[in-house]
């Protein structure tokens, strides 16, 4: 019994950890679109060809950028804090992780999601930035 | 048909479509929203595959909730094979780039393609054992790596009312088809979910709904080790991914909830279409190219 307390609030706790994140997510993005389409002016592209021609939105790295940008209403960025907030939500699961086999006191899977979890951080910082400078 | 309003209406609409199958039998969705996005709205392959991996990602963690607190995943097993994954993954999407250089993508899209077919093949012939009364073949003895790695576990099934128990087979060898699922991932831009369902069900024997939902958290994150690559690219476009990421989310939802109220049978015919779908698309792709 003793082992099977913790590893129930821990489920628990990750589900609403995701929940949260996806909600909050979705929030964002339907917001984001919503302003989108209210404020769009003339300027701004009619259609997907001239989105991409004229590189419309282009995602930026820079976060500050993005969360002023969405504090500020701005439709583009409140999108891309939406996105960022969704493509973040698999890197918490593996945290959580983590933190399960420790409180489990489970070594060997300790061991190996801080594997994966290394893997991700690589691609993240190291091949990404640089595959897309290469190409 | 290129205006803003009708992509975000119709890509939304077959992206809830997408999440739903996606969310049913642990793949990402990619392969409905790319032909969508390429051929009904003409967007560069780059942008509908940068799309492609946030859709990965939407149905990860958007069936996630239903399937953590079901119970249903099994963590250890998504996690160990995970590192074969995201290590091919990584692969795959350095290579990338020499093989479209040098030509040789046709050949990968081919191999790809027959890979599938013939799992489409083995999975019919299961359903088929099963239909003559043969019970799912889960594997239940014990072996050496199994119970070094804890591969092991059993979830309450509300439709069969029952607590299925399982025990991984075939260890190397799913973790070899682990690695090609995550070379598919990295060099064709999706989650490779269909081969790592395969390797789980067809290597390991677990359950299917075990394999699928286990899949189905891998995916997402095979999926976040190659987002960097599109993201700095620039190719995640914001108003062209949102409505993808919006309805696979709705879509996978759904579709966690049907899953758990699912027959294993009925899930597995659905994989069986996917097989082929997937399968065709990329013998397609191969001769295309």
């Amino acid at each position: 019994m003793k082992s099977e307390t913790p590893r129930y609030d821990l489920n628990v706790i990750v589900s609403l950890v995701l929940k949260y994140g996806v909600l909050t997510s979705a929030v964002l993005l339907v917001a984001g679109l919503s302003l989108f389409l209210a404020e769009r002016p003339a300027g701004l592209p009619a259609s997907i060809s001239q989105l991409i021609s004229t590189n419309y939105g282009r995602p930026t790295l820079d976060l500050g950028q993005i969360f002023s940008g969405a504090v500020h209403g701005q439709p583009i960025f409140v999108i891309q804090l939406g996105l960022v907030v969704l493509l973040a939500t698999p890197i918490a699961r593996v945290l959580a992780s983590v933190l399960i086999f420790a409180v489990e006191r489970d070594k060997i899977y300790v061991a190996i999601t801080l594997v994966v979890l290394a893997i991700l951080l690589l691609s993240l910082f190291v091949v990404g930035p640089a595959e897309s400078s290469a190409g | 048909m290129t205006g803003i309003y009708e992509y975000l209406l119709v890509m939304f609409l077959i992206s809830i479509f997408a999440g739903v199958i996606g969310a049913l039998v642990g793949v990402g969705g990619g392969i409905l929203v790319v032909p969508a996005m390429t051929i009904i709205f003409g967007v560069p392959i780059q942008y509908a595959a940068g799309a492609s991996i946030v859709s990965v990602i939407a149905t990860s963690s958007g069936a996630a909730t239903a399937y953590v607190k079901d119970r249903i995943t099994n963590l250890r097993i998504g996690m160990f094979l995970e590192i074969g994954s995201a290590t091919g993954a990584i692969v795959g999407a350095v290579s990338t780039f020499f093989l479209v250089r040098s030509g040789f993508s046709w050949l990968i899209f081919l191999t790809f393609g027959l890979i599938l077919f013939f799992s489409a093949y083995t999975t019919a012939e299961r359903i088929r054992q099963e239909r003559r009364g043969d019970p799912e073949r889960i594997n239940r003895t014990p072996n050496s790596i199994a119970t070094k790695l804890k591969l092991s576990g059993e979830y309450e099934d509300r439709v069969l009312k029952t607590k299925v128990s399982y025990i991984a087979d075939s260890v190397p060898g799913a973790f070899a088809v682990m690695a090609l699922a995550g070379l598919m991932a990295g060099l064709l831009g999706v989650g490779g979910g269909v081969l790592k369902v395969v390797g789980m069900d067809n290597f390991m024997k677990l359950p299917f709904k075990v394999s699928t939902t286990t899949s189905n958290f891998m995916i997402g994150v095979t999926a976040a080790a190659s987002t960097a690559i599109f993201y700095v690219g620039g190719y995640i476009n914001p108003i062209l991914a949102a409505p993808v990421a919006l309805g696979v989310l709705l879509g996978s939802y759904v579709g966690s909830k049907v899953l758990v109220r699912s027959k294993p049978i009925s899930l597995r015919w659905i994989f069986v279409v996917a097989l082929v779908v997937i399968g065709a698309e990329m013998i397609y792709q191969g001769f295309v190219q």
